[in-house]
């Protein structure tokens, strides 16, 4: 045992004033009478003899000093020097939120209460990520804070990941007592997934299996807003919401869609029993678009995490884009190009040499008319006759034997407002379109407008010759540039709302085959701690003195 | 922390008033015209003026049978026989005197007061002596504390009380109160059985520790009439107010620590439930009982006695 605040030994000085005060305290007088058997009936304390009262006072005195002593020594704070470590690993994954984190936290407060002063606490969340939630910590307000900041989050647990980090932690802390892992968590847990021995096996506390109508739950899986595939310009967007439901019956629900607190849906849809739904619904413009889920069958929502799901729509910009084009001055096409990129509103227009060692890093669309190494990666791309190796394609030199064109995908958003009629190519470059690309128009020879690729991976690859063909000179040329920017643009432009994943949402549980042996509810007993039991030992003795002096004060 | 013991100013003994005769002529010649009064038949087996339940050799008849061969012919009741023409034999009762035993508490408790209560005690038991004495009566007298107990075989005559006066003249309060054993020391001194009973008169301030008249039970277990006097110095009814002392039994050396405050209110309802309880202990026993103090008069204690029924006027 060692004193953490041993200055307030200094304290001891006060045994002096209480010996005193006893001392001097009502010196009585004495009457010796014939017989005190009537008196002894309004007598506040009666002593078989006079040694006996003495020695009875020199109890009390004895009791008082010991009583302020055992005081002053608890408010220096002994303390044991053993301190077993518990790691907590707590399942923080949205099928946790509502009853059962409550739970959680409740289940928590006891058991460390029940621990006492001396051991440690630490606290790993299972969420998105294992986090050290609380390092190992004697309890107190720390702890006590870190319980109450436990949190649901919209993603699923990582609990392989806690569990290595929470037997990490009591490997390092079994060195000073011992160290065990208690899990809690709503689902059962695979003892297989600890490292520990067999013998140190972490313990689970099922939470949440009181609640009923457990399978009964609906939610946002999913929300992004992307470019419309049919949008004229950057502004046109469209928001995309899938909801699931556990619920092994249909589930009616109401979706409410709002974008700047304005309601763009507000309709009621049926979920499939165990499935989603996915809805669509055009937006424009900026703001806080909000998707809400509430059930409209008057059956229950268990999770309430994954009732909403938001995310932040900014203002459109024209796509910042990456011209690589040969140099010096590139040439008619390069001329053509430029000219109909900047028809189609791009106003943050950056030129390059295909051998640029320094390219813009930042550009949303690039439009590359060269290979070289200024050309990005990563970055949507539109390509005037050149094949990068990622795009797959392998094309071939035509003449204006083979330029004769044989169709055209005219119901693509890229080819809209575009017109190929009686356009007159005298050389290009045609290819086949590689696995997941759509030929978007072809000639004799094969296809000359090729657009594949997803996400920033996008690209549209024209074959036609800009300076072997009128298309430059024709009104289609900046159309079609301006459909493809404002595509690939837009692409790169997935806004994704964080939601709850669908396994979570659907609360599909894996029967562990070997799960954790239940740790013990925690038992309450008065938490020991030596300044505790000291402190109460002294306030025992001084109340014991106190009502032996006033008892019959206070019966009377 | 130890206090001197103090003593109340006016409750020590007065050696110079216990210093008195016990009994002035003027004062016997007074009681030779009283008699003490049995509650029940006396019964003893000497002769004496108290008629017994038993057919014995007196003059009083008390009831006829038939007569029977061997009766004594003196007792033929011949006016019944002229009446009747049956020959009925008088049953008379037989006379015994009465047995008087006193017993004297002579506890430390007793020496306080002016005079002391053990030597009003003393007084009071020379006169119901003289009384009993002048009327034919035995009188046996014990004396007693815890380990000091003296008793005196039945007397008669007045040699018998002048050894009796000699006796309750040199006795001194010591040592804690034991009357049960008193009394039978007394009793046995007194040689009376079941069979042989009389009357016991007590003499205590019945501070008792082993219960509530427990010397006056032990008499009347043994079959005698009881008479209780409780002899209390004035301050014990009316004492000041000690609130705030702490007091030390004289017998016991029992300490207790009054309150503050209200001390004389809460002794006064002590007392008057001590009283009731003695009361209600006599009312068990038929015990008569008279309280009087070592301020009062000897007169006065023999007219309550008179009033008591202790008493009675049979001289004159």
């Amino acid at each position: 045992m060692n004193l953490i605040a041993p200055t307030f030994l200094a304290a001891l000085a006060l045994l002096v004033p209480v010996l005193i005060a006893f001392l001097v305290r009502r010196r009585r007088k004495v009457m010796r009478v014939p017989s005190t058997m009537v008196f002894r009936l309004g007598a506040k304390s009666v002593a078989k003899s006079k040694r006996i009262r003495d020695i009875r006072r020199l109890l009390a005195l004895l009791a008082c000093l010991l009583g302020v002593g055992a005081l002053v020594f608890a408010a220096a704070r002994p303390s044991g020097a053993r301190g077993d470590l518990r790691v907590f690993v707590v399942d923080v994954s949205a099928s946790m939120s509502g009853a059962p984190i409550a739970e959680a936290r409740g289940w928590l407060e006891r058991e460390v209460a029940a621990m006492g002063p001396n051991a440690r606490v630490a606290i790993v969340t299972a969420g998105a990520d294992a986090t050290v939630a609380l390092p190992p910590t004697p309890s107190g307000p720390l702890v006590e804070e870190a319980i109450k900041k436990l949190t649901p989050e919209k993603d699923v647990a990582s609990m392989d990941e806690a569990l290595a980090l929470a037997e990490g932690l009591a490997a390092a802390g079994s060195q000073r007592g011992t160290a065990n892992v208690i899990v809690i968590s709503d689902q059962k847990i695979d003892a297989e997934t600890s490292r520990s021995s067999s013998s140190n096996k972490p313990k689970l506390v099922l939470v949440g299996s009181k609640s009923d109508a457990k399978s009964d739950n609906l939610g946002v899986t999913s929300l992004y807003t992307r470019t419309a595939p049919d949008a004229r310009d950057e502004e046109e967007r469209e928001a995309v919401v899938t909801v699931a439901t556990s619920s092994t019956v249909t589930r009616r629900a109401r979706l409410v869609i709002r974008l700047a607190n304005r309601v763009v849906r507000d309709r009621s849809i049926e979920v499939p029993a165990s499935g989603d739904i996915t809805e669509r619904v055009g937006i424009r413009g900026p703001g806080k678009l909000v998707a809400k889920i509430s059930p409209d069958d008057g059956k229950r929502d268990v999770l309430g995490l994954d009732d909403e799901a938001s995310l932040e729509e900014i203002t459109r910009e024209p796509p910042r884009v990456l011209f690589v084009r040969p140099s010096p001055s590139g040439g008619a096409a390069a001329f053509f190009v430029e000219r109909a990129i900047r028809a189609s509103g791009v106003t943050d227009l950056t030129i390059v040499a295909p051998d640029d060692p320094s390219p813009p890093t930042k550009v949303d669309v690039a439009v590359v008319l060269a290979e070289g190494l200024a050309r990005p990666r990563g970055v949507p791309t539109l390509y005037f006759g050149v094949e990068p190796a990622e795009t797959g394609l392998k094309a071939r030199s035509i003449d204006k034997k083979e330029t004769h064109l044989r169709s055209v995908a005219s119901e693509d958003s890229l080819l809209r407002g575009v017109a190929f009629d009686e356009m007159t190519t005298l050389r290009a470059k045609v290819a086949t379109p590689p696995k997941g690309a759509r030929s978007l128009v072809d000639f004799d020879g094969g296809s000359a407008l090729i657009a594949g690729g997803a996400g920033n991976h996008a690209w549209v690859w024209v074959g036609i010759d800009p300076e072997a063909s009128d298309l430059v000179l024709r009104v289609a040329f900046p159309v079609l540039v301006g459909n493809v920017l404002t595509q690939l643009g837009g692409t790169s432009q997935v806004v994704t709302a964080k939601t709850v994943p669908r396994s979570e949402v659907t609360l599909a549980r894996s029967e562990a085959l070997t799960t954790f042996d239940p740790a013990p509810a925690p038992k309450w007993r008065i938490p020991y701690s030596p300044a505790l039991v000291i402190a109460m030992v002294g306030a025992f003795l001084l109340a014991l003195e106190a009502y032996l002096t006033f008892r019959r004060k206070w019966a009377s | 922390m130890a206090a001197a013991v103090t003593e109340l100013p006016d409750v020590s003994t007065a050696p110079r008033e216990d210093d008195l005769p016990l009994l002035s002529p003027q004062m016997a010649l007074r009681l030779a015209r009283l008699s003490i009064v049995a509650r029940k038949i006396a019964s003893a087996r000497r002769a004496g003026r108290r008629r017994t339940r038993r057919v014995g050799s007196g003059v009083e008849t008390i009831d006829l049978r038939p007569y029977d061969t061997g009766d004594d012919t003196r007792r033929i009741a011949w006016h019944a026989y002229a009446r009747l023409e049956k020959l009925l034999v008088r049953l008379v009762a037989d006379e015994a005197p009465m047995r008087l035993t006193l017993v004297v508490d002579q506890s430390a408790s007793m020496q306080y007061g002016r005079p002391s209560k053990v030597r009003q005690a003393a007084r009071i038991a020379a006169g119901f002596a003289a009384v009993a004495l002048n009327g034919e009566d035995r009188v046996a007298l014990a004396v007693g504390s815890v380990g000091s107990t003296k008793t005196h075989r039945p007397v008669s005559g007045r040699a018998g009380l002048t050894r009796l006066l000699s006796m309750l003249d040199r006795t001194a309060a010591i040592g804690a109160t034991d009357l049960p054993a008193t009394v039978r020391c007394a009793l046995d001194a007194a040689g009376t059985s079941a069979s042989t009973r009389g009357v016991c008169v007590i003499l205590s301030d019945l501070y008792e520790p082993q219960g509530v008249l427990a010397g006056a039970r032990e008499a009347r277990r043994r079959g005698n009439d009881v008479a209780i006097v409780e002899v209390l110095a004035p301050f014990e009814i009316e004492p000041p107010d000690l609130s705030g002392f702490d007091l030390e039994d004289e017998e016991t050396g029992e300490i207790i620590e009054l309150p503050e405050h209200g001390m004389r209110e809460r002794y006064e309802a002590a007392l008057r439930e001590h009283r009731e309880r003695v009361d209600e202990a006599a009312r068990s026993i038929d015990a008569a009982i008279v309280r009087t103090t070592t301020a009062e008069p000897f007169e006065a204690i023999v007219m309550r006695a008179l009033n008591a029924g202790l008493l009675s006027n049979s001289g004159s």
